[in-house]
């Protein structure tokens, strides 16, 4: 054979080899494509919903109008629509949104840096944190830095769900990183801030219970942009931070060995991942309650779809979560009038009975 | 020569682990004789000891007090330790199986999914008043639902296995998940629409207590509980060979996916008789055979009875100590109290990792 022949040969094996490489990127792309798409119409969509209904092209025209300066009189219609969508309804969705976001990333690196398919955004602890804080807020009357009203909530609500990963990495850091560690030490944490949380409800009435309890739940139904800058200040820099380093995320998920001989240092690499989705997760969780479900099985449904790549998982998942609790909140506002559902409910109604269609259809596994 | 320091090496290995099971039931005897002299009634310490003895032989006492005090030892106190003895045996038997068999070490008797039914059960029984069998009100109610909700997780799990061929551990943990969140809503749902005072009765139930039993229901508890260590004990070997890989448990003659159903449907079945008379007990579970492999290492054969013997101390302990702190505290709130900064302790003091 001629060398000419073999160069031949070995051109079209890497044009197949960038072929298949082309086809599956394709794949997960075009999947992240349909969710934007989907995410979109379903944004304008329910901007159109409300007590007024201002139809699907006007929501979009009026945004436009409002993020370019134009002003009306008060009063006119324009006005009145511009009011609804901007102030009243808004906020909720783009909340959503970065709630959506938020847990779906920090469930997706959780579950990656502790290899662990158990694992949630919450698995340090961080929710049995925030309700003990909240608990201690509602029942006790007790708010950091003495922040009274709803503000105290929420301060109390982030600085305690802090408190257990602060733990969490403390003792991994002294004891060994390795990720059943990290998790056993969540674990006790989230027991001990939980028995707490119940020792202040079993001593409060009945009224405090409910109280804690609807906290507990999760709602977006009190949002407002007052809740906006931190959560998404926290939320985006976290996302930027975890997507640029998806590729160490990869490496860390073959094994700490493996994770050093190729020049990446695994325990610090570790904390710091948990520190970026602890923050986020604190974030979302102190303005908007525990919304379960989202962070555990949004990663899951994506990497059953697209395959286990944190490269495409990460954003995909990102898109995905936030699609998922648009919807769930859609559906929780508008199911049962006048009220809502909690959305968390409505979230697991649908989302569990899919995930079970998901993992009887999944043909290898992806764990 | 040599052969002799391995055999002297091994004898020292296992005789550690069967000496920290036994002291695990000292202690917990123990806490037995506490617990049972300890109340508003005191009954002396070994005194108690020689109630018990003297009712097991058949010896009634023929004085007044003697009566009562034999009344008040063996009809109200002995039920409820017996009961916390049996509860943490039980759930710290099949929390050291579940996370050995799905090898993870967030599992617990309840991940799949059975506290979430038992829950929605006792809910719909709180709630709505509606017990499954009709007819029967009150607390055999609760007690029927929470049975029957509790095994629905597992069957489904059993069911989505005969249409798979394959099913792998966190197939089964991730279906167990799906089934748990379904159920988690429908009871959000209920609470939503329950009034504060019964919404109280479903967050105390949840919460878990050991002061509703008596003999009426303690022995289903004890029984189950044996009939949970003594198939554990039985399969020990088989666990410890599925640890390794699915692969290496087939050569090694072991049907990985029958041996986890047949785990799974056994922690079922003790976990939902416990759950349903107690309610959701935490920690004790998923934490007695976390601090256990880290004592005495993870092999199933010590693993698994020594989790029995350290559950029961915990559930024991912890009950003396709620019951003598205030009343109405549950043992939950005082095991994890206790239970957590201890498994903490042993976290950072592990020398090797067990998992």
């Amino acid at each position: 054979m001629s060398s000419a022949d073999e160069a031949c040969g070995e051109g079209t094996a890497k044009d197949r080899m960038k072929e298949e490489y082309r086809k599956y990127t394709f794949r997960k792309v075009l999947f992240m494509l349909a969710c934007i798409v989907c995410l979109v119409i379903l944004f304008g969509y329910s901007l159109t919903l409300g007590s007024h209904e201002i139809d699907f092209f006007t929501v979009f025209t009026t945004l436009w109008d409002h993020i370019t300066g134009v002003s009306y009189d008060i009063g006119t219609p324009e006005w009145t629509n511009d009011f609804l969508v901007w102030e009243d309804r808004l906020p909720r969705e783009v909340i959503a949104i970065i709630a959506g976001v938020g847990l779906a990333i920090g469930g997706a690196a959780m579950q990656s840096v502790v290899k662990n398919p158990l694992a949630d955004p919450y698995t340090t602890g961080i929710s049995s944190g925030a309700v003990l804080g909240v608990t201690a807020a509602l029942a006790l009357g007790i708010t950091a830095g003495s922040i009274s009203g709803n503000y105290g909530i929420v301060a109390n609500a982030f600085l305690f769900g802090m408190i257990p990963t602060v733990v969490t990495i403390l003792v991994s850091r002294i004891s060994k990183t390795s990720p059943a560690t990290i998790i056993l030490a969540g674990v006790a944490m989230s027991y001990l801030f939980n028995a707490m949380s119940t020792l202040i409800l079993i001593s409060s009435e009945a009224g405090k219970i409910q109280e804690a309890f609807l906290w507990q739940i999760g709602t977006l139904q009190w949002t407002t942009w007052d809740d906006f800058p931190m959560m998404f200040i926290i939320v985006a820099v976290g996302s930027v931070v975890l997507a640029f380093t998806s590729k160490q995320l990869n490496i860390l998920t073959m094994g700490d060995e493996s994770a050093k001989s190729l020049g990446l240092n695994a325990d610090n690499y570790r904390l710091m991942v948990l520190v970026v989705l602890s923050l986020m997760t604190s974030a979302v969780v102190s303005f908007i309650g525990i919304i379960g479900f989202l962070g555990l099985v949004s990663p899951h449904i994506v990497r059953m779809i697209i395959g286990s790549d944190n490269k495409y998982v990460i954003p995909a998942a990102a898109i995905f979560g936030a699609l998922f609790l648009l919807t769930a909140d859609l559906i929780a506002r508008t199911v049962i009038e006048p009220g809502e559902l909690p959305v968390g409910v409505v979230m697991s109604f649908i989302g569990g009975p899919m995930f079970l269609i998901l993992i009887l259809k999944s043909k290898k596994g992806v764990w | 020569m040599e052969r002799t320091l391995f055999k002297s090496m091994y004898y020292k290995s296992v005789s550690r682990k069967v000496i920290f099971a036994v002291v695990c039931v000292v202690i917990a005897f123990i806490a037995l004789g506490l617990q049972l002299s300890f109340g508003y009634y005191d009954v002396g310490f070994v005194e108690s000891y020689q109630i018990l003895w003297d009712h097991i032989c058949g010896n009634f006492p023929d004085t007044d007090i003697g009566l009562k005090k034999d009344h008040i030892i063996w009809d109200l106190r002995l039920p409820r330790s017996l009961a916390g003895m049996a509860v943490g045996a039980g759930l710290g038997v099949c929390g050291a199986a579940m996370q050995s068999t799905l090898k993870n070490p967030l599992a617990d008797p309840y991940t799949t999914g059975i506290s979430a039914g038992a829950g929605l059960g006792a809910t719909i029984s709180i709630v709505l008043g509606v017990c499954l069998i009709p007819g029967i009100v009150g607390q055999p109610s609760i007690v029927i639902d929470a049975f029957v909700f509790a095994l629905i997780p597992s069957l489904v799990i059993i069911a989505f296995s005969s249409i798979r061929r394959k099913v792998t551990s966190s197939m089964m943990i991730l279906i167990g998940i799906a089934v748990m969140y379904v159920f988690t809503a429908m009871t959000t749902f209920l609470k939503l629409t329950a009034s504060e005072d019964s919404l109280q009765d479903v967050y105390m139930w949840s919460v878990g207590t050991l002061g509703k039993a008596n003999w009426d229901n303690v022995w289903f508890m004890i029984l189950a509980t044996i009939f949970g260590m003594v198939l554990f004990i039985m399969l020990a070997r088989r666990i410890n060979v599925m640890i390794t890989s699915d692969t290496s448990a087939v050569s090694l003659g072991v049907d990985p996916k029958r041996c986890r159903l047949l785990v799974l449907v056994i922690v079922s079945i003790v976990t939902a008789f416990l759950v349903s008379f107690t309610g959701t007990i935490g920690f004790v579970g998923l934490v007695a055979p976390h601090m256990v492999r880290i004592i005495i290492g993870s092999d199933n054969r010590y693993l698994i009875p020594a989790s029995a013997a350290f559950g029961a101390m915990m559930l024991i302990c912890s009950d003396v100590i709620a019951r003598n702190i205030g009343t109405g505290l549950p043992v939950g709130v005082i095991t994890a109290c206790i239970g957590g900064p201890v498994f903490l302790y042993l976290l950072v003091r592990q020398r090797k990792s067990v998992w």
